[in-house]
C-alpha cells in the first residue's frame, strides 16, 4: 500500500507546467536584447518612463551601433520587447532621462543626450511598437554650452500640483531648465521655454530632484565636478537668474571629511516618510555612501554606509524607491564589481531600510546564477508599475552587462504586484 | 525494457522533484531572489519531459508485453483444449490454433 501511495505521488508531480508556474512566480524577470537591434553591447544605459496605462516601461540603450529598446510589462507581468537601431548614434553610455509626456495622452517619453550638443526625444511606445524618434532640441535653442546634456532629468518644479514635467540639463557650469516641455510645440518650431543660470562651483556632473523647500515643487541638486559640493536650487532661481549666476543655494552639502569628495551619481528620496528628503551620494573612492538626512532642515545629519570589505565600486548606482509597498522608501545601492558567491565582478545591489537611526541592509540582490564580469548593478532605476487607476508600485530595475533585471518583489514578505 | 524505461522515468522524475523543491525553497526565501530565466527552470522542464517520455515508453512496452502475454496464455489454453486422444488409434493428435 505504501509503495502504491509513493508511486501515485511520483506520478502526480513534476510535469513541465509545474516549472512554467514557478517561472511566472519568480521574483525577477531578466531580459537580454530584443530582436531587431544590431548593438553588440546591450544595456549600456537604462531609464524608466511613467505611463498612464497599467504596467511599466523600461527604456534600454545599446551601443555598437546605438540602439534603443523598450521593455513593456503589462499588469500581469507579461513582457513585450522591441528595439530599433538609432541613426547617428549616441555616446557609448548615453545620458538618458524618462518621463510621462502628458501632451501625448499618457505615453512615456525619453530624452537622450547625443554627445554633440543636442538632446533627442523618443516616444517610448509600449508593446511591440518600440521607441520612435520624435524631435531634438539643440543647445543653441536654450543658448546653452555645446556640452548640453552632461546630465539630464525630468522634474515637476511648479509649487502646486504640477503635471507637466520640466527637462533639467547640465551644460558645463550652466543649469538649464526647459519648463513644461511640450514636444509638439518644438516639432512646430515653437522654441522651448528655456531658462539657465551659472552654477557657483563651476562645472557640474550630476543632477537630482526632490522637494526640499516648503512648497510641493521639486528642487534641483547639482554635484560640482570637483566633488566638493552639492548645491540645491529652486527652478524659480534658475528662471530669475536669466543666464547670470544661480544665486545663493537653498542648501549646500560638503563631504564630512575635508579631504574627501563625492562621486556621481546622487539621488534624492525620503526614507522616513517625514517630508524631509535625504540625499545619497558615494565618496570618490566608493568606500562609503553618505546619506544626508533631513536635508530641508538646514543642518542635515550624515549617515555613512560603509562598503563591504571586498567592494570596489559601492555606490556606482543609487536609487530610492518604495520597493516593499509600505509607503516608506528604501535605498538601493549598486556595486557592480562585487563578487557574490565568490564570482568575480558579478556585481550586486543592496537594499537598505532606515531603522533606529541607521540604515540596515534588508536584502542583497544579484543574479541567481552569477557570472564573472556580469557587472550587475552598474545602473539602477525605479519603474512605477501601474496597477490600474491611480495605484502604483515601485519596481527596481537593475542593469547588467547585456541584460536588464526587473524586480517585482525584493523580499519574501513583499507583495507581488502582478495580477 | 519496461523495467529499464520505468527506471529512467523514475530517475528523471526524482531529478525534476529535486529541482522543483530547490526552486520552491528559493521562491519562498531566496537570496538572491529567483529569476524567471534561471537555468533550473529549463533543467526541470527537460527532466520532466524525459521522465514523461520514459514513462510513456515503459507504459507502451508494458501494454504490448501484457497483450502478447495474454494472447500467448489464451493460445496455450486453446492448445490444451484441442488435445484429442482417440481410442481407436494407438497415438494422439495435437491441434494447436493460433
Amino acid at each position: 500500500m505504501r509503495w502504491c501511495t509513493a508511486l501515485l505521488l511520483l506520478a502526480t508531480c513534476c510535469g513541465q507546467s509545474a516549472f512554467d508556474d514557478r517561472a511566472a512566480r519568480a521574483w525577477s524577470r531578466s531580459a537580454g536584447a530584443p530582436d531587431g537591434i544590431s548593438s553588440a553591447t546591450y544595456a549600456v544605459s537604462l531609464t524608466t518612463v511613467d505611463r498612464e496605462q497599467p504596467g511599466a516601461t523600461v527604456v534600454v540603450a545599446g551601443s555598437g551601433p546605438s540602439s534603443l529598446s523598450t521593455l513593456s510589462y503589462d499588469v500581469g507581468g507579461e513582457l513585450e520587447m522591441h528595439g530599433v537601431d538609432v541613426d547617428g548614434g549616441f555616446p557609448d553610455a548615453p545620458v538618458m532621462a524618462g518621463s510621462l509626456d502628458p501632451v501625448t495622452g499618457g505615453n512615456g517619453v525619453v530624452a537622450v543626450a547625443d554627445g554633440a550638443g543636442a538632446v533627442l526625444f523618443f516616444d517610448a511606445r509600449t508593446g511591440d511598437l518600440g521607441p520612435a524618434f520624435r524631435v531634438s532640441v539643440p543647445a543653441e535653442a536654450c543658448g546653452a554650452a555645446p556640452t548640453f546634456g552632461t546630465a539630464l532629468l525630468f522634474a515637476l518644479t511648479d509649487p502646486d500640483e504640477d503635471v507637466e514635467p520640466d527637462l533639467v540639463a547640465l551644460a558645463d557650469d550652466q543649469l538649464v531648465v526647459l519648463r513644461d516641455l511640450d514636444l509638439d510645440k518644438i516639432d512646430q518650431d515653437i522654441p522651448p521655454d528655456c531658462a539657465r543660470c551659472s552654477l557657483p562651483d563651476g562645472a557640474a556632473v550630476a543632477l537630482a530632484a526632490g522637494a526640499v523647500d516648503d512648497d510641493d515643487g521639486e528642487d534641483i541638486a547639482a554635484l560640482a565636478a570637483t566633488g566638493k559640493r552639492i548645491s540645491i536650487f529652486t527652478a524659480e532661481q534658475v528662471r530669475a537668474a536669466a543666464g547670470a549666476g544661480c544665486g545663493e543655494p537653498l542648501v549646500v552639502l560638503t563631504p564630512p571629511a575635508a579631504d574627501d569628495s563625492f562621486a556621481p551619481p546622487m539621488s534624492i528620496g525620503d526614507i522616513e516618510d517625514n517630508d524631509a528628503p535625504e540625499i545619497a551620494v558615494a565618496s570618490i573612492d566608493h568606500r562609503v555612501v553618505y546619506i544626508f538626512h533631513d536635508v530641508s532642515g538646514g543642518a542635515p545629519g550624515v549617515i555613512p554606509i560603509p562598503a563591504p570589505a571586498d567592494s570596489a565600486a559601492f555606490g556606482t548606482s543609487i536609487a530610492f524607491g518604495d520597493f516593499d509597498g509600505d509607503e516608506i522608501e528604501e535605498l538601493a545601492v549598486g556595486d557592480p564589481l562585487a563578487s557574490p558567491e565568490g564570482v568575480a565582478g558579478a556585481g550586486q545591489v543592496t537594499l537598505y531600510r532606515f531603522e533606529g537611526g541607521e540604515l540596515k541592509p534588508e536584502a542583497t540582490l544579484y543574479d541567481s546564477e552569477p557570472e564573472e564580469g556580469q557587472h550587475f548593478g552598474r545602473s539602477l532605476d525605479v519603474a512605477e508599475f501601474g496597477l490600474g487607476g491611480a495605484e502604483y508600485r515601485d519596481l527596481l530595475v537593475v542593469g547588467a552587462s547585456g541584460e536588464v533585471f526587473t524586480y517585482f518583489r525584493v523580499t519574501a514578505a513583499t507583495e507581488d504586484p502582478r495580477s | 525494457m519496461v523495467v529499464g524505461a520505468a527506471g529512467i522515468g523514475l530517475a528523471y522524475q526524482l531529478k525534476a522533484r529535486s529541482i522543483r523543491s530547490d526552486l520552491d525553497r528559493d521562491l519562498d526565501n531566496g537570496t538572491p531572489p529567483l529569476d524567471s530565466r534561471d537555468p533550473r527552470f529549463d533543467e526541470g522542464r527537460s527532466a520532466a519531459l524525459v521522465s514523461s517520455i520514459a514513462y510513456g515508453i515503459a507504459g507502451a512496452a508494458g501494454a504490448v508485453g501484457g497483450f502478447l502475454t495474454v494472447r500467448a496464455l489464451i493460445g496455450r489454453r486453446s492448445a490444451r483444449r484441442s488435445v484429442a486422444v482417440r481410442a481407436a488409434g494407438a497415438g494422439a493428435a495435437l491441434e494447436v490454433r493460433w
